[in-house]
């Protein structure tokens, strides 16, 4: 097995840009996207601690953090399209 | 070493493509590299023995919901920022976000340099189950102890479909 650092690292990265992403980006898709990158990062680390430890929990978790992960986008998604209707009838606003 | 070779293209894949989700402009290019950065993500999960969780990330996330989510933003034009001027807020708040972020990464490094005898690997005992696992057992384990969990996600997973087919229903 490779070094759980390696993992670690990857994930480490993989926060780190998404939470710049979700900081600095305006656009309500790409910060759901960047949310969504965050709970990839720590599926990431879910994982390769299950690999260390040879436990099926890390698996277990990694599998409801991805299950969340599709109900979260699909009420993310709801939200965006209520406020995009929404801002669509304001004056001087609309979408980009 | 080829499995060092394949987690360093599927971890440089993962943040090339992480990069040019954040850096795109529009936001259907952006689903585009998300999808990249979830396939990279599989690639790990298997190089981990992991054949259930690249199942459900395949399967739940790369083709169900980036379907939607390619249909919201292309065929709906659902494409929405929060304002149009600009405000150095929220760059500062992500320079300091990754500075911290850095220095504990950096903190926990220098941390364990300075105690040798004890790594990553040694803080629990290792379990008694098999390893790899297969598919069936992996399985069974998971609908032996955490049904009701599973079950309350999937509740939860048709609650958001079911909004999203009303809300577009409401919008046509």
């Amino acid at each position: 097995m490779l070094p759980t650092p390696y993992y670690l690292f990857l994930s480490f990265a993989l926060l780190l840009i998404a939470v710049i992403g979700a900081l600095i980006r305006r656009n309500l898709i790409i910060r759901l996207f960047c949310v969504e990158l965050i709970l990839n990062a720590a599926n990431i680390n879910f994982m390769a601690f299950a690999r260390t430890f040879s436990d099926v929990a890390g698996q277990l978790f990694a599998i409801f953090i991805i299950i969340t992960m599709a109900a979260e986008m699909l009420v993310g998604l709801a939200i965006i399209a209520a406020v995009f209707r929404r801002w669509q009838n304001a004056p001087g606003r609309g979408a980009v | 070493m080829p499995g060092q070779v394949t987690l360093f293209i599927l971890a440089g894949t993962a943040m090339l493509g992480s990069v040019l989700m954040i850096s795109r402009s529009k936001a259907l290019h952006s689903t585009c590299f998300f999808a990249l950065t979830l396939l990279a993500t599989t690639g790990i999960f298997l190089q981990l023995h992991a054949p259930l969780l690249l199942a459900a990330q395949f399967v739940a996330i790369a083709c169900v919901l980036l379907g939607i989510i390619l249909f919201a933003v292309d065929i709906a034009r659902l494409d929405l920022a929060l304002a149009a001027e600009y405000s150095w807020i929220p760059n500062a708040a992500a320079v300091i976000v990754a500075l911290s972020l850095l220095v504990q990464i950096g903190l926990t490094i220098l941390q364990r340099r300075q105690l040798p005898g004890e790594s990553l690997t040694e803080l629990l005992p290792r379990a008694s189950l098999p390893w790899p696992l297969s598919l069936g057992e992996l399985t069974k384990f998971f609908f032996d102890n955490d049904l009701l969990p599973l079950g309350l996600l999937v509740c939860v997973l048709l609650v958001g479909i079911t909004g999203i087919g009303v809300l577009f229903q409401k919008r046509t």
